[in-house]
C-alpha cells in the first residue's frame, strides 16, 4: 500500500509537457519564445498569464530548461544534461520556483533580492519562477521594481499568474507579457485521446467529448476529470459516457437533450421529473443549467439554414446534431429564443442563489408551460379575417380627432382600427405612443357651484383624498351621479379604492344619495392635452393606438366591479367634446357575455397579445352579425 | 464495519477508499450540502488508511461506539474524555490519535471557534507539516474542513501545494460550497460530490440518535432536507412551524394585509426564523408542485397534514405555485442580503395571495 500511495502521480503531473512542441494550444506563445531563444534575444523578465490549467507553470519550467540547458540557450532543451534533469526534478540550485501566494511578504522579496548578486552555482542563469504572483503584497511588488527593471545579467524572472489585473501597472510594464489562451475544444479532445492511449485506457468517444466540453478550455481540468473517470471506471474496463457524467456530477448529453425535449413538448411533469432525478443523484445543478442554456443555443443554431449551421455546431457529434435538428424542427425559432432568454435569466439567478435546485425546477416548469408565441403577423391576419365578418366601415373618417392611451385600461385599439382603412388596421409596433389630438382641456364641471363646495368639504374631511381628486381628476355631477374622471392610472387606482369614501362624503355633503362613477376618459384627453408619449410594456414594443373611436365611449376602469356598474348605467357623455360613437358600431356589436369573456381571455393568442402589450381586457364587444365566428375565434375587440 | 456504517454514502466511501489504495489523487475536494456527512467520510478514510490493527474498510475505530470521536472538539470536553470514568474504546492507538487530533501524520484544519474564516496562518502551518515525511504511517494526510471559509489569500497559498504536494501527502478539502473556492483551487483537486441524504437514511440516523417515535422521525427527516446535521438540530431544538405555515397557506387565497402582517410578525420576525421559514414554504410548495405534476404522494409528511396538502395542491394552479416558490426563493435571498424580514414576509404573503387568486 505504501508504494502505491506514494508512487502514483495524477495525469496532469505525470504527463506534464517537457518541451514547447508538447505544449498544445499555446502556439502563439511557444513560437515567439522559441524564436527569441534561437536569436538570442531573451528578455530578463517574463509574465505568463491565463486561466487555470493552460500551461503557464509548465511553460515557465520549459523556458527555464531552455535557458539553462548545457547545450543552450536553445528552444529544444536536451533533457539529458544535469541542468535539465535537475530542473525536471525540482532540485536545481539555480532555478527557484517560488510560491508567490505563500511567500508574499516584503521579507520574502528581500530575500530574493539579497541573493541576486551571487553568480549561479553551475548553470548559465539564475532563474526565479514566481508562481501565483498576483498574491504578492504591494510592498513586495514595490521592493521588486528596481530588480525587475534591471536585474544582473545572470538573472531571469518568470512570473506566472491567473490574475494579472491584480498586479501593479509598474510591475506589468517591466515584464514581457505572454497571454495564454483557453485551449480549444478540439485540442483538448485530441490530447485526452492521446492520454487515454498512453494510459492504455478504453474510453468512449462521447465520454471524451463530454470531458473536453466540461473542461472549459483548461487542460488541467480535462486531465483531472479524466483521472476521476478512470478511477470510477477501473472495475468495468471501458469508460462510458454515463460513468463520466455521474463522476463529474453533470448530466450526460442524452439527459440534457431529453430534458430539452420535455420542455419543448410542453411536458412540465416530465421536465420536472428529469431535474429531480438529477438532483437526487447529486448532480451539479449549476452546470445542468448551463448545459440546458447551451442546448437551447444549439437548437436555435440548428434552426438556421444548413450551410450556416455547419460551423457553429461542429463541436457536436453527428448523431447529436441530428437529434438537435429533430427537436428544433418542432419549435419556432422565436420560441427557442424565448426559451433561451428565460433560461439565461434563470441561470443568472441560479448562479447567485443558495437554492439553485428550486430555481432550476421552477425554470424548467415555467419554460415547459410557456405558451407558444403567436407571430404578430399571424395574429393580425387572424384579426383581419375576423373583420370580414364584421360590418363594413361606416364611413368613419380616419381623422385623428382624439387619441391616446394609457398603459392599462383605456385602450380600445381594434374596435376603432377595424372600422378604418386597412392601413390603420395594422398594429403598429413603434417606439412610443403619440397622441396627436387637438388639445382639449379639463373635464368641465356641470354644476359650477356645488362642486367647489363639495371639494372644500372633502378637503376638510379627507385632505389627501381631496388632493388626489384635485390633482388627478375632473368631477362631473349629474343629478345623483358623480363622475370622477381620473387623469391617469395611479389616480384611477387610488380613487377606485376610495370610491365608497367619496360617495359617503358626497352624500353627506349634498344631503342626497350620490353614486360615484369612475371614468378613465380623462386619461386619454389629458394625455392628449400634454401631447404625452406613453411607453408601453417592458420590452420596448409599444403600440400606436388608433384614434377616433378609441376615446369616445367612456372607458370605465378595468376592474370587474366598475365594468358591471358601467354596463348597467348609461355612459356619461363628456359634453360633446369628442366625436360620438359611430352608430353603425353600436348596432353591429353587442357587449359580450361573461362566458364569452372567459373564452376570449383563455385563448392563448389573446393572452399573448395582452402580455406583450401589457394590456387588460376592459370591454369586449362581439359583432352581432357573426356571433358564431366570434365565439370560436375569440376576438379581443376592445380593451 | 465502520465504512459500512456511513449512512447514504457507503458506496461512495468504499469506492474512494479503493481509489486511495490503488491510484490516489493527491488532493480531493468533497463538496455537497452542509451536514450530509462529508467530513465523516473524510475522517473515516483517514482511519481506514492509517488504522494499525485492521486497515481498510473495517478499521477498528467505530464512530458509533467511540467516546473520543463522539466527544465535542473543545478542550474541556477533551480533558473530560481523558478522565478515568469515561468508557475506553477498543481502538488501536493510531485510530485514537486520529480521533483526538494528535496523530503525527494527520492534520485537521478547520475554522477556529469564533472566527468566520480559515486563516492563512493555519494553511501555512499545514503546508509546513505536509513537507515532513510521515513518521507513523505510509502517508501524511490532511483534512481541511470548512474549506468554503478559506479566505482568498489562504486559498492562493494552498495552490502550489495542491498542485504538487510532497509525494507522501494526501489532502482532503471539505466544502459546503464549490463556488466559494477559486477556480484555480477547484482545477487542482479531484472533486467528489455528495448528494443530499435520502429520507430513509435520515430516519435511520435519527433513530440512532434516539428518536424512537417513527412519525416524528419521518417528519424531521423531511424537514432536514437531506442534511443529517439539520435533522439532529431539529430533533434537539424547536420544531419548525410547518403545520402553522401549512394552515396559513391553505387560507392564503383570501389573505388580507392584516393577516399577512400578523403572519410576518409571528414567523418572520427575525432574520434566522424568516430565512428558515421562507425555505420551508418553498419546500412545501415544491412538494405540492411535485404532487401536481409528478403525482407523487406526500409520503414524507405526517398523515394528518396530507389531506390538507392535497386539497391545497388541488386548489392551486401550477402557475401560482411556481410564482409563489420563485417569490419565496427571492425573499430568502433578500433576507440573507439584509433586507427587512418582516417586510419581505408581508410582501410574500400578498404576492402569494394574488398568485393563488390567479391575478
Amino acid at each position: 500500500m505504501a508504494e502505491s500511495l506514494t508512487t502514483h502521480l495524477v495525469l496532469a503531473r505525470k504527463w506534464r509537457p517537457e518541451r514547447f512542441s508538447e505544449l498544445v494550444g499555446q502556439e502563439h506563445v511557444t513560437r515567439t519564445l522559441s524564436e527569441a531563444l534561437k536569436r538570442g534575444r531573451i528578455a530578463h523578465a517574463f509574465l505568463f498569464t491565463g486561466i487555470r490549467g493552460v500551461g503557464k507553470t509548465t511553460a515557465a519550467r520549459i523556458l527555464a530548461r531552455c535557458l539553462n540547458c548545457e547545450k543552450g540557450p536553445t528552444a529544444e532543451p536536451c533533457g539529458e544534461c544535469a541542468a535539465c534533469v535537475e530542473i525536471r526534478g525540482g532540485r536545481s540550485l539555480d532555478v527557484s520556483e517560488i510560491d508567490g501566494a505563500t511567500y508574499r511578504k516584503i521579507e520574502d522579496a528581500r530575500a530574493i533580492i539579497e541573493n541576486l548578486s551571487y553568480r549561479p552555482a553551475r548553470d548559465r542563469f539564475k532563474i526565479y519562477i514566481i508562481d501565483e504572483a498576483h498574491q504578492l503584497t504591494d510592498s513586495a511588488f514595490n521592493a521588486l521594481l528596481k530588480t525587475l527593471e534591471e536585474p544582473p545579467p545572470h538573472v531571469k524572472f518568470i512570473l506566472a499568474t491567473t490574475e494579472p489585473q491584480k498586479m501593479p501597472e509598474t510591475i506589468l510594464s517591466r515584464l514581457q507579457r505572454y497571454d495564454f489562451r483557453r485551449i480549444p475544444y478540439a485540442t483538448i479532445l485530441e490530447r485526452l485521446k492521446d492520454l487515454a492511449r498512453r494510459e492504455g485506457l478504453e474510453v468512449e468517444e462521447s465520454a471524451l467529448r463530454l470531458l473536453a466540453r466540461e473542461a472549459g478550455g483548461s487542460m488541467r481540468d480535462a486531465e483531472r476529470m479524466l483521472e476521476t473517470a478512470m478511477a470510477t471506471a477501473t472495475a468495468s474496463g471501458k469508460v462510458t459516457e454515463a460513468e463520466v457524467a455521474s463522476s463529474l456530477g453533470v448530466a450526460s448529453r442524452t439527459t440534457v437533450l431529453k430534458l430539452a425535449d420535455a420542455i419543448l413538448e410542453k411536458n412540465a411533469a416530465g421536465a420536472l421529473a428529469h431535474v429531480r432525478e438529477l438532483k437526487s443523484r447529486g448532480a451539479n445543478l449549476e452546470s445542468l443549467g448551463r448545459d440546458l442554456l447551451e442546448t437551447f443555443r444549439n437548437l436555435a443554431v440548428a434552426k438556421l439554414p444548413a450551410s450556416d449551421a455547419d460551423s457553429p455546431l461542429d463541436d457536436i457529434p453527428d448523431h447529436e446534431v441530428t437529434e438537435l435538428k429533430r427537436l428544433a424542427a418542432g419549435a419556432s425559432s422565436r420560441d427557442l429564443m424565448r426559451l433561451f432568454r428565460l433560461m439565461a435569466d434563470s441561470q443568472e439567478q441560479i448562479l447567485r442563489s443558495p437554492y439553485p435546485d428550486l430555481l432550476l425546477e421552477m425554470a424548467v416548469v415555467r419554460m415547459a408551460s410557456l405558451a407558444a408565441v403567436i407571430d404578430a403577423d399571424e395574429l393580425l391576419r387572424a384579426i383581419g379575417s375576423d373583420k370580414t365578418a364584421a360590418p363594413p366601415a361606416s364611413g368613419t373618417p380616419p381623422a385623428p380627432s382624439g387619441g391616446g392611451s394609457s398603459s392599462r385600461g383605456a385602450a380600445k385599439p381594434e374596435a376603432a382600427s377595424k372600422e378604418q382603412s386597412s392601413g390603420a388596421r395594422r398594429l403598429r409596433v413603434e417606439g412610443e405612443v403619440k397622441a396627436d389630438a387637438p388639445l382639449r382641456h379639463e373635464v368641465q364641471d356641470n354644476s359650477p357651484r356645488e362642486l367647489p363646495e363639495l371639494r372644500d368639504f372633502i378637503r376638510g374631511r379627507r385632505a389627501a383624498l381631496a388632493g388626489f381628486m384635485e390633482q388627478g381628476a375632473g368631477l362631473v355631477l349629474d343629478g345623483d351621479l358623480l363622475t370622477v374622471t381620473a387623469r391617469n392610472d395611479i389616480y384611477v387606482r387610488y380613487l377606485n379604492d376610495n370610491k365608497t369614501v367619496i360617495a359617503e362624503l358626497a352624500s353627506e355633503h349634498l344631503g342626497r344619495a350620490i353614486r360615484v362613477e369612475l371614468s378613465t376618459n380623462g386619461v386619454a384627453k389629458l394625455a392628449a392635452a400634454g401631447r404625452a408619449t406613453i411607453p408601453l410594456g417592458g420590452n420596448g414594443l409599444t403600440r400606436e393606438l388608433p384614434s377616433a373611436a378609441a376615446a369616445d365611449t367612456n372607458n370605465p376602469i378595468a376592474t370587474k366591479n366598475a365594468q358591471k356598474e358601467t354596463a348597467a348605467s348609461k355612459p356619461v357623455e363628456p359634453t360633446g367634446e369628442i366625436a360620438p360613437t359611430p352608430p353603425a358600431m353600436d348596432a353591429a356589436r353587442r357587449a359580450a357575455t361573461p362566458e364569452e369573456r372567459q373564452a376570449v381571455l383563455a385563448d392563448p393568442a389573446v393572452r399573448r397579445v395582452f402580455d406583450t402589450l401589457d394590456a387588460r381586457l376592459v370591454e369586449l364587444r362581439i359583432p352581432n352579425l357573426a356571433p358564431a365566428s366570434a365565439r370560436e375565434g375569440g376576438d379581443p375587440e376592445s380593451r | 464495519m465502520p465504512i459500512d456504517s456511513i449512512r447514504g454514502h457507503r458506496e461512495l466511501a468504499s469506492r474512494l477508499l479503493a481509489e486511495l489504495r490503488s491510484r490516489p489523487s493527491h488532493a480531493y475536494l468533497f463538496a455537497g450540502p452542509r451536514g450530509v456527512g462529508k467530513a465523516l467520510v473524510a475522517t473515516s478514510l483517514v482511519h481506514a488508511l492509517m488504522c494499525e490493527r485492521s486497515p481498510g474498510e473495517n478499521f477498528c475505530c467505530n464512530p458509533a461506539r467511540c467516546p473520543v470521536r463522539l466527544a465535542p472538539q473543545t478542550e474541556r470536553t477533551r480533558a473530560r474524555a481523558a478522565d478515568a470514568d469515561t468508557p475506553r474504546c477498543d481502538c488501536c492507538s493510531a485510530c485514537v490519535q486520529i480521533a483526538t487530533g494528535v496523530h503525527p501524520d494527520f492534520t485537521y484544519v478547520s475554522r477556529p471557534v469564533g472566527r468566520t474564516e480559515v486563516l492563512i496562518d493555519q494553511v501555512r502551518e499545514l503546508i509546513a507539516r505536509l513537507g515532513i515525511r510521515p513518521s507513523r504511517s505510509p502517508v501524511r494526510m490532511a483534512i481541511i474542513d470548512d474549506a468554503e471559509s478559506l479566505n482568498i489569500p489562504a486559498q492562493n497559498a494552498l495552490l502550489k501545494t495542491l498542485e504538487e504536494p510532497p509525494g507522501h501527502a494526501i489532502i482532503i478539502m471539505v466544502s459546503a460550497s464549490e463556488r466559494a473556492l477559486l477556480d484555480t483551487v477547484r482545477s487542482r483537486t479531484r472533486t467528489v460530490r455528495f448528494p443530499a441524504l435520502q429520507v430513509a437514511d435520515l430516519e435511520a440516523i435519527l433513530a440512532a440518535h434516539g428518536i424512537d417515535d417513527k412519525a416524528r422521525a419521518s417528519a424531521l427527516a423531511l424537514l432536514a432536507r437531506g442534511s443529517a446535521a439539520n435533522a439532529i438540530a431539529l430533533a434537539d431544538g424547536d420544531e419548525p412551524p410547518m403545520k402553522e405555515l401549512l394552515d396559513a397557506l391553505s387560507t392564503a387565497k383570501s389573505i388580507d394585509f392584516a393577516r399577512a402582517q400578523s403572519l410576518a410578525q409571528e414567523f418572520f420576525a427575525n432574520r434566522d426564523a424568516a430565512a428558515g421559514n421562507f425555505e420551508l414554504l418553498a419546500r412545501l410548495l415544491e412538494e405540492i408542485l411535485c404532487y401536481k405534476l409528478l403525482k407523487t404522494d406526500f409520503v414524507a409528511f405526517p398523515p394528518d397534514s396530507r389531506p390538507k396538502l392535497a386539497s391545497l395542491a388541488d386548489s392551486l394552479g401550477v402557475d401560482a405555485v411556481v410564482k409563489c416558490i420563485d417569490a419565496a426563493v427571492r425573499a430568502t435571498e433578500a433576507v440573507e442580503a439584509n433586507a427587512n424580514p418582516r417586510l419581505q414576509a408581508e410582501n410574500w404573503w400578498t404576492i402569494a395571495g394574488h398568485a393563488m387568486r390567479g391575478e
